[in-house]
């Protein structure tokens, strides 16, 4: 619950809040007009009390207090005290019904305005949006033209010549791609320059980039996976409408993994999802810039009941809809042995040549260390983890020798341990 | 093409070796997207023995967070915490201690990072064992920087003689030591002995002193000329465990050595050694200088000069500024003198002095009964030095009082503690009152927390600028006995409401959070 807490002070407080005796009323509501929805009064440092609401499907929260963090401490505090029993069921009073009914309103008229955009048509709007995005494809492809020639020249020089120079030589690259309009080909220029002490993986990476410019012209005669995935590569913009218009997947989907990492002056949260009855992976991505936290809901170690819908790569999900509130995971059932998690890989690897992080659930694996290199041993082979994630004390503890249940973020490096399935809880590494 | 065909042309570059470099590169994508798919794994992975299962049941869900939070490292969490610093080691020694009483212990993840803790704070170590179980002891045996913690590191044969300068071993739930084993690692020790650096051949003798003080010392005879002066005093240290007269020879030795760290050590360990050589010597130059032939008096007679002789014994031949040259080397000398010479302390200290000579002669008594731990002279000094320091309050005799304090049982601690606070804190503070408080028993006993809270209550109604509050109010947010969280809450309540904007509010109401946290840390755990 408290890891919805925007930072450690609204944490605290939310804990000191949860069992104090400023709440005049509190109740558990939920009819058939109403999803499951938990309110309550709370007496602030104002005059009246502060209307703060929940409903626990997605959950969405609603505090009529004046604080800036979000979900405010009130919101936590009342969820706390749900969540250890402290909630009795009561009818709910107007204006947690008169939220709802917003809520629910605004969510038909948004549906209303995608069906609109989908028929479409009709609007100045789309011709005007047409328009656009066949002048940006125009200039990404020139870019892409441009690409290619400079990788080729690149080859054409040695790449013993090319990793003397300087950062300049890549992110001058980098610069003319971001002007082209294709910010996912500039990423993966400015990536080159980490990798100028290890030719291998250089030339590898300029090898994939070279499959984007070789692709690219050819778009129209690719299967429409493929082409999407590569548009998405390139950095051709998805909208959520068009996302959304994809055939939605329901399952329980497992919260399996989370990690922030630092990219461009920006926090990217990755939240890996596995389907507990599909088995596919799915990933939540977010961003927050300097100073903001990121408003995300999904925990480590529950699982909820939803409506995915993918983007053209298979892997990055919006959640369309939530049929019931997040639950903890009781069980981990879609792990697999080192096997036949690489064949996965392999597979997936095939139909999206660029992908950099798939997720893997491995079944019955050890911590093991073979000289200075740690991996994950089922009794055959390891699957060697990512040397930069560090020595990984966490997970040999959690194990202790044990066979266990492991998942981690795969890349070129190795595996990067995000959790482990103990039997009884998930514990985030 | 193969991969290294490929690898090698591209460095060199097409230009050169000739090629087309489109085509060179598809060969790459292709080979790359091969290598990629086909993932090399590590082959021999061979896994450790799985640790031995422990049945010890776990701590709760809200107690393993609030533990997570105590153990970590990172700037943002170790902030967000009530308190900072030693006092949040303080914090989580707490958490330990009760875990272990509570008969609960730590989920596994959270044992590495409670053994790096203990690696950095030798305190913690005895309360390491009882909560990670096995799991610390099999761990320890996969890092060396954590070895202090495996069941094979030898437990100190008298901890009170050896625990202030020696970190306790981790004494393990399992009483776990194997003969074989420990002679297998002797073997290896030796080496240590004869190769290792200064640190672990300091460690290896003080484990020797431990189990065989004798041959401790014969070992470093042996090598005493050829080590460095610096590893000389580092080695001689290690004395200070098993020390006995047996050592007398050795520690006069060391007394004429060139380098005076050399010799601080020597001096430093004979002035804890009642019937040396050295301590005749004192006691001979006491006798001469304090006669006690008249009955209810004492008859002074300081020392003419300060030869060769008491030199060479660490008497200082120079006086600080404005003590007089023999006053101090009177001084030097009963600081120096086994306390067991004089008469029964309160009969001595009842005797009439010359009130030129009183104050030197109790300075000197104090400082012997700091350094030889001699709790009945300490007491009775204790006594004598708080009534001097109301009366006049010399700032040297509030150290000289603090030092004395370290020699104190515990319970009377506790007892001046509370007797010292109902006279108000600033009397109280005047004898140190701070330093009395950090060595009582910890939780406060109630006699000493009621005192405390008495005494901060008078204080915060006196509206006096907050003195020394902060320093008072941090020690008992950590030593109170968290059951007493509401009342303090009150405190800091009734604060708010009467003055919203006295300077020391900060201060009591974070006092009052700590103890909150403290509480509901300890009611987690039960």
């Amino acid at each position: 619950m408290l890891s919805l807490a925007p930072d450690a002070s609204a944490q605290r407080a939310a804990r000191a809040l949860a069992g104090d005796k400023a709440w005049c009323e509190v109740g558990l509501s939920a009819d058939d007009q109403l999803p499951p929805t938990v309110w309550g009064l709370c007496q602030g440092s104002g005059h009246q009390p502060y209307q703060t609401c929940v409903d626990l499907t997605e959950p969405a929260y609603r505090c009529s207090c004046p604080s800036r963090k979000f979900p405010c401490k009130h919101t936590l505090a009342m969820l706390l005290r749900w969540a250890a029993g402290g909630v009795p069921e009561a009818p709910a009073p107007a204006w947690v019904r008169n939220w709802q009914a917003a809520r629910a309103e605004r969510v038909t008229r948004a549906v209303a305005r995608e069906e609109q955009a989908r028929k479409g048509g009709e609007g100045n709007g789309r011709a005007v949006s047409e328009k656009a995005a066949v002048r940006r494809a125009t200039r990404v492809a020139a870019g892409l033209q441009e690409l290619d020639r400079w990788l080729a020249d690149q080859v054409r020089g040695g790449l013993a010549a090319a990793t003397k120079l300087g950062y300049d030589h890549w992110d001058a690259m980098a610069a003319r791609l971001i002007d082209a309009q294709a910010p996912g080909a500039a990423r993966l220029v400015r990536n080159l320059a980490g990798y100028l002490g290890d030719p291998e993986r250089l030339l590898a990476e300029l090898g994939l980039l070279r499959l984007l410019t070789a692709g690219f012209p050819r778009l129209d005669s690719l299967p429409a996976e493929l082409a999407g995935t590569l548009r998405l590569r390139v950095g051709l913009p998805v909208s959520a409408e068009e996302v959304r218009a994809s055939p939605p997947v329901r399952d329980r989907w497992q919260v399996l993994g989370v990690r922030d990492e630092l990219e461009d002056n920006l926090m990217v949260r990755r939240v890996w999802l596995r389907g507990a009855s599909t088995g596919r992976p799915a990933l939540v991505l977010s961003f927050a810039g300097p100073g903001q936290v990121f408003v995300t809901d999904l925990v480590l170690g529950t699982e909820l009941d939803a409506d995915l819908c993918f983007y053209p790569e298979h892997l990055r999900v919006l959640i369309a809809q939530r049929h019931a509130p997040a639950a903890p995971i009781t069980a981990v059932g879609t792990a697999r042995p080192v096997a036949a998690a690489m064949r996965e890989y392999a597979e997936a690897l095939a139909a999206d040549p660029w992908l950099e992080r798939w997720p893997m659930v491995l079944g019955g694996v050890v911590p093991a260390r073979v000289g200075d290199q740690w991996c994950l041993t089922d009794g055959g082979d390891g699957v060697p983890l990512d040397p930069a994630a560090g020595a990984p004390w966490r997970l040999v503890a959690a194990a202790a020798g044990r066979p266990v249940t492991v998942t981690g973020e795969w890349t070129a490096a190795g595996l990067r341990p995000l959790s482990v399935w103990l039997g009884d809880r998930l514990v985030a590494l | 093409m193969t991969w290294p065909d490929v690898l090698a042309t591209a460095l060199v570059g097409t230009a050169r070796s000739g090629g087309d470099a489109e085509a060179l590169l598809d060969a790459a994508a292709a080979h790359a997207l091969r290598r990629r798919a086909g993932v090399p794994l590590v082959p021999g992975a061979q896994p450790p023995p799985p640790a031995p299962p422990d049945d010890v049941p776990m701590v709760g869900p809200a107690a393993a967070a609030r533990a997570g939070d105590l153990l970590a490292v990172d700037a943002v969490t170790r902030n967000a915490g009530p308190v900072r610093g030693a006092g949040r080691l303080e914090l989580l020694a707490e958490w330990l201690a009760a875990a272990a009483a509570a008969g609960r212990r730590l989920p596994p993840e959270l044992v590495p990072a409670l053994l790096d803790a203990g690696r950095r704070h030798p305190q913690l170590r005895p309360l390491i064992g009882p909560v990670a179980g096995p799991l610390a002891g099999w761990l320890a045996a996969q890092r060396a920087d954590w070895s202090y913690a495996s069941p094979a590191a030898p437990v100190p044969a008298s901890p009170a003689s050896t625990a202030a300068t020696e970190p306790a071993a981790v004494t393990d739930r399992p009483a776990a030591s194997d003969r074989a084993d420990r002679g297998q690692s002797d073997v290896d020790e030796d080496q240590v002995w004869e190769l290792g650096g200064i640190a672990r051949r300091v460690d290896y003798l003080s484990r020797l002193r431990r189990r065989d003080p004798d041959r401790a010392r014969q070992l470093l005879e042996q090598v005493w000329h050829a080590e460095p002066p610096e590893d000389r005093a580092a080695l001689l240290s290690t004395f200070q465990t098993g020390l006995s007269t047996a050592d007398d020879t050795m520690l006069e030795r060391a007394l004429d050595d060139r380098r005076r760290q050399v010799r601080e050590v020597a001096l430093d360990l004979l002035a804890q050694l009642p019937g040396s050589g050295y301590a005749n010597r004192m006691a001979a130059r006491a006798a001469a200088c304090v006669d006690l032939s008249a009955e209810g008096r004492i008859g002074i007679n300081p020392p003419a000069g300060c030869d060769r002789a008491m030199r060479r014994d660490g008497i200082a031949p120079r006086p600080p500024a404005g003590v007089g040259a023999r006053a101090w080397w009177l001084e030097e000398i009963l600081a120096r003198t086994p306390l067991a010479v004089w008469p029964e302390p309160r009969a001595f200290l009842g005797r009439r002095i010359a009130d030129e000579w009183a104050g030197t002669v109790r300075r000197g008594l104090a400082r012997a009964a700091a350094v030889q731990r001699d709790t009945r002279w300490a007491a009775a000094l204790v006594d004598q030095l708080t009534a001097d320091v109301l009366s006049r309050g010399q700032p040297d005799d509030r150290l000289l009082l603090e030092a004395l304090y370290d020699a104190l049982p515990p319970e009377e601690l506790a007892e001046r503690a509370t007797a010292a606070l109902r006279g108000g804190l600033a009397r109280a503070a005047a004898v140190g009152v701070q330093h009395v408080l950090d060595l009582c028993p910890r939780p406060w006993p109630p006699a000493v927390a009621d005192a405390v809270i008495a005494a901060l209550e008078e204080q915060l109604g006196r509206r006096t600028a907050p003195w020394r509050l902060a320093e008072l109010c941090e020690l008992a947010a950590l030593r109170l006995p968290p059951a007493l969280a509401p009342r303090v809450a009150a405190l800091a309540g009734r604060l708010r409401s009467a003055r919203p904007d006295d300077p020391g509010l900060a201060i009591v109401e974070r006092f009052a959070a700590t103890l909150k946290y403290r509480h509901e840390m300890l009611e987690e755990l039960v």
